[in-house]
Parts: C-alpha cells; structure tokens; sequence
C-alpha cells in the first residue's frame, strides 16, 4: 500500500519577477503527472504564482539574493505547496478572506493592489500563512479534482 | 521567462483592437499607459487576449485601471480570444462585470456595431 507523502520536489527562486515561472513549470509538471485535470493545474498554476509573487515582493522585499524556498510535496489528494521567505513583512492569518472590493477601484478610489491572496484563496483548497523562526510561510493545499 | 507585453492598435469599423502579447504584470505598467489613442474617445475598445498566456494580480490591477479609463469616456470594453481560465479569474474578481467577454471576434463586432449604431441614431 502506498505511503504519503511520496515525492517532494523543492526549488529555490531569486527574488525577482518572472523566476516564478520556473516554479509554476515544475508544480505544473508534477501536477499532471499526479492527475490533476487541466483546470486544476491552471488553478494551481494561478496561486503558486501568487504566492511566490507575495513572497517576492512583500516577504523579502524584492532583495535579489533573498531566496525564495517552494517545496512541492505529492498527498493522498493531490499536492501541498509551501513558500517560505524571510519574513520582512508580517501576514496576518484572515489575509485574503475578503473580497476587494472592485467597485471602488474601477471609481478609483480603493487600492489598486490586493488580488493575489484572494486569488489564493478561491483557487486552492486550503491555505495557510505561519510563521517558521524568523521566515514566513504560506501552504497551499490543492486536489486533483 | 518574462515576455514583455505588447500592444497593437487596430481601428476597425469604429472599434478599436488591442491586440496584445506577452505577459501582463506590473512591467507592462507602461504599455497600458499608451493603450488608449485620444481620437474617438467614445469607441469601443476590444481587448484581444490571444497572445496572453501569464496574467499575475499586478497586471489584472493594470487591467482594471484600463477599465477605470474607459468607462471615465464611456468607452464600452469586450475581450475576446481570452482562455477558460482567465474567464474564471475574471469572473471571481468581478470584471465581467464591467468587460464583456465575447467567444468571438465577430460576436464582438457584432454586439459593439449595433451598440454604435443605436447610440448614433442609425
């Protein structure tokens, strides 16, 4: 009988826009090859993508040399990403739970960030901010179907 | 990695194409900052997403700047040739609230003319 977690993968990033792909390559990869459907992998996709973008710009600030740590675990049900950066900036744990609201941004009058952890939210099954000694890490928890 | 976003302008009866490629992140600030010409205020703008294949939350904010922008001239905005996953996303942030997305170029045509024409008296 198989045992879980079977396969984990972990990739280290630099802290600068666009090395999120190489991450989303390998998630994807590893999504497929566990039977993820096509819509779960684009689901997936989106939210690791915004995860490691949170950790880039708000974790560690766009430092370059800041690494950014995905370790991509294989579950019974699928897969569990965690992104763990230096911390820089706290997130509280209700991060993402409301919805921003659109309306007042298209007046121009809300922030014009703050979709990213929302997107995290509606796309995963589970998600989790914690604090790890000095680093912050965010878990994300995705089904195959 | 990073594909830098382009736009080409293409007026058509009365309509304007985006027609944009490469990623839309918070590099393409710039590119969307010129996507709007200043004739034909009015004109409905349809963006073409077929050569989009990244959009990250920073360029969905640039997004819905775009929109801010058309509907302050009243320009109606469509999408088309945007994926099924996009149309998922866009719908969870709400813009297909404010962005008809279209399953084609000449349904967009189609909608947008009639639109012009009614508006127009013809």
């Amino acid at each position: 009988m198989k045992k879980w977690p079977q396969e984990t993968v972990q990739i280290t990033i630099p802290s600068i826009l666009g090395y999120e792909k190489i991450v989303l390559s390998a998630a994807g990869e590893m999504a497929r090859n566990t039977g993820f459907t096509a819509e779960r992998v684009e689901d997936l996709c989106t939210a690791v993508q915004e995860a490691c973008i949170n950790a880039i710009e708000h974790g560690n600030r766009g430092i370059k040399n800041a690494a950014v740590l995905v370790t991509i675990t294989e579950t019974s049900t699928g897969l569990q990403i965690e992104v763990q950066d230096y911390g820089r900036e706290h997130l509280p744990t209700g991060l993402g739970l409301k919805q921003p609201n659109l309306e007042e941004r298209i007046a121009g009058t809300g922030k014009k960030r703050g979709w990213g952890l929302y997107l995290m939210r509606q796309l995963v099954d589970g998600l989790e901010f914690r604090k790890a000694g000095r680093y912050n890490v965010i878990r994300l928890v995705i089904k195959r179907s | 990695m990073k594909k830098k976003l382009n736009s080409q302008t293409e007026w058509e009866e009365e309509m304007l194409f985006l027609r944009l490629s490469g990623d839309i992140t918070s590099e393409g600030e710039e590119e969307f900052k010129k996507m709007l010409p200043l004739d034909e205020p009015s004109a409905p703008v349809v963006l073409d997403f077929a050569g989009v294949d990244y959009i990250n939350s920073a360029g969905l904010a640039l997004l819905i700047g775009l929109v801010r922008r058309c509907r302050e001239s009243g320009r109606p905005v469509g999408a088309i040739n945007l994926s099924g996953h996009y149309r998922k996303i866009f719908h969870m942030v709400g813009l297909n609230d404010y962005i008809t997305v279209f399953d084609s170029e000449d349904a967009a045509r189609l909608v947008f003319a009639s639109e012009n024409n009614h508006e127009s008296g013809v």
